[in-house]
């Protein structure tokens, strides 16, 4: 099976789909000494595709940065698993996992449109406080109906 | 604690957070510091450099991770201090503690691995003297410190 039908089959599936942000091209400042796209990028396009998908998918996203709660990174990993080099295009494949009370965690998968392969992968941590008490409060509704969908089928299955 | 601070060496890198590292929600968004981590790791290797060094090996980032305990905010200045572990044939971890000068607030911890290759071939390179030179120094055992990274 190859990762294109792999996944139409993810995204068919209701709790499994997967948001992809296909908006990402390696220019030169984006390139180390080797000709190779430097790790920090994933983490600045790790962003890109969590706020993507945040404002396409949860609504008024808006009136959720206007609201007194706060969305935190708690904590991120990278793993470099290809290299990327000048024109490649780059695509996010944003999943979710361990959605609990006041956190989730987000997937992103970097796929390398040139190369094949996915070149990068990122997780980290978002959890919500309320900036009135500083205590966590609950992920919004708007955020929480839209992420259970997104639920990442590899990291459920393993 | 005081044990640690008397003996143990480290490499710190000092940064302080400008304007523009912050953004609409007045700190300094996660991005940049993981951008810390990789500023700090050139200023420790700031001698491995040199085009002679560069265009035989190749310092390769196999995994990163952070966890935060603070927000920053403009003008907070941020020590940044590395210690090496798991030094082995062809590889090491950098252990990144972030601070906040003065205060000693704790910031975040960071972790990360690396790997140096034949920047032609790909293949492992031993890691040469003036890296080990820097390494050992600063090498703690993981195990024995009061953070976990």
């Amino acid at each position: 099976m190859n990762l294109t039908s792999f996944i139409s089959t993810k995204t068919m599936a209701e709790n499994n789909k997967i948001f992809v942000y296909d908006k990402l091209r390696v220019f030169f400042k984006h390139t180390d000494y080797y000709g190779a796209v430097h790790p920090y990028n994933f983490l600045e396009w790790t962003s890109y595709v969590r706020e993507a998908f945040f404002s396409e998918m949860c609504g008024d996203f808006r009136k959720i940065l206007e609201s007194p709660i706060k969305m935190m990174t708690a904590k991120i990993e990278l793993c470099t698993l290809g290299n990327s080099s000048f024109g490649d295009d780059i695509e996010g494949r944003f999943t979710t996992a361990q959605i609990k009370k006041v956190s989730f965690d987000v997937v992103v998968r970097f796929y390398n449109r040139q190369k094949n392969m996915v070149v990068c992968e990122t997780r980290h941590t978002l959890v919500f406080i309320d900036s009135a008490t500083q205590r966590f409060a609950a992920i919004p509704d708007n955020i929480k109906d839209a992420i259970v969908f997104y639920k990442d089928a590899e990291l459920e299955a393993s | 604690m005081e044990y640690f601070a008397r003996t143990q060496r480290e490499f710190v890198y000092k940064y302080v957070v400008l304007l523009s590292d912050t953004d609409q929600f007045k700190h300094m968004s996660f991005a940049n510091y993981l951008k810390l981590m990789f500023l700090a790791t050139d200023a420790l290797f700031v001698c491995c450099q040199e085009e002679a060094f560069l265009a035989e090996y190749q310092l390769k980032l196999l995994k990163s991770k952070m966890q935060f305990r603070r927000q920053t905010v403009a003008g907070d200045q941020t020590l940044i201090k590395i210690n090496s572990a798991d030094i082995l044939e062809d590889s090491f971890t950098l252990l990144y503690t972030f601070i906040i000068e003065g205060s000693g607030d704790l910031v975040g911890l960071g972790k990360q691995s690396f790997k140096l290759v034949q920047a032609v071939s790909g293949a492992g390179a031993g890691l040469p003297d003036k890296m080990l030179d820097l390494l050992k120094p600063i090498m703690v055992d993981e195990s024995n410190l009061l953070y976990k990274y």
